[in-house]
């Protein structure tokens, strides 16, 4: 092993862990978690010469991990409407099919499976900006001076920003059947 | 009514809490393996496509420079035949 693949294993076991959690709680799904992470480590390793100061790559890593994610619900909703186009299949059905394959974060624990999954439903259902507030804030428990570091925000954007996120959230939670 | 039973911001705050206990999950060795081979298959197609253009660039300036050189020579021996011919000539009409 070369000098810069040795550099590219000790930042890959330094933040597997975080890259994996965070892509993990966004998708909940181990498979999709994994191809985030792989696709996160792929940009981490093409730039990573740009790197020097540890704080700043931290952060430069849960953007990456954060869009990284992001992207690919993009893409999986894109193509789960061109299935649902190409199958003719009720939008309701294709829903249910999705959401119980799709919800499952081996991180929960079997008790509070039921109230998590309802939880992450909602989240799921956020615009990106209050998802990755929520999910940075909440599950991740980083600091708001964290937080507004890596979506680039002051500290006064991203209390509003969560105030905002929690009042959509609880307006489809109590939706929720 | 909602399968949560939440009305409130505060009750909302409680159950975001329980998000925090998720229990950290070990990331697969595997992420390396994929995420290294292929950075490093991107980085040589890379260096690959960037020394294919440099060499498709020297190609084609090799190529007009030695149609230039070409033009150039066949400019001067045709203007060197065009002199002597006019010399030639010169000859001839002084004789007559």
């Amino acid at each position: 092993m070369t000098k810069q693949d040795l550099d590219h294993k000790s930042v890959f076991d330094n933040y597997k862990n975080l890259v994996y959690n965070l892509a993990l709680h966004y998708t909940q799904h181990t498979q999709d978690a994994e191809e985030v992470s792989q696709e996160t480590f792929i940009k981490i390793f093409e730039n990573i010469d740009n790197f020097r100061s540890e704080s700043a790559l931290k952060t430069w890593i849960y953007r990456i991990t954060v869009n990284k994610s992001l992207d690919f619900l993009k893409s999986k909703k894109a193509n789960k409407n061109t299935m649902y186009r190409s199958n003719s299949l009720e939008p309701e059905q294709l829903t249910m099919n999705v959401s119980a394959d799709d919800n499952y974060h081996p991180g929960v624990s079997i008790e509070q499976r039921e109230a998590v999954t309802a939880i992450f439903d909602g989240i799921n259902q956020l615009s990106e900006q209050h998802r990755t507030v929520i999910i940075l804030l909440k599950v991740q428990q980083l600091s708001m001076a964290e937080v507004g570091d890596i979506m680039d925000l002051s500290h006064k954007a991203i209390e509003s920003l969560f105030f905002r996120a929690k009042t959509k959230l609880l307006d489809i939670l109590k939706n929720q059947k | 009514m909602n399968k949560l039973n939440l009305t409130t911001i505060e009750e909302l705050d409680n159950a975001l809490d329980m998000l925090g206990t998720i229990k950290k999950v070990k990331a697969p060795e595997a992420i390396f393996d994929y995420a290294f081979s292929k950075t490093e298959n991107q980085a040589k197609t890379r260096f690959m496509t960037r020394w294919s253009s440099i060499a498709a660039v020297f190609l084609g300036l090799t190529f007009c420079v030695e149609g230039f050189y070409l033009f150039q020579s066949n400019n001067t021996s045709q203007a060197k035949s065009m002199e002597s011919l006019v010399v030639s000539n010169k000859y001839t009409y002084s004789y007559e």
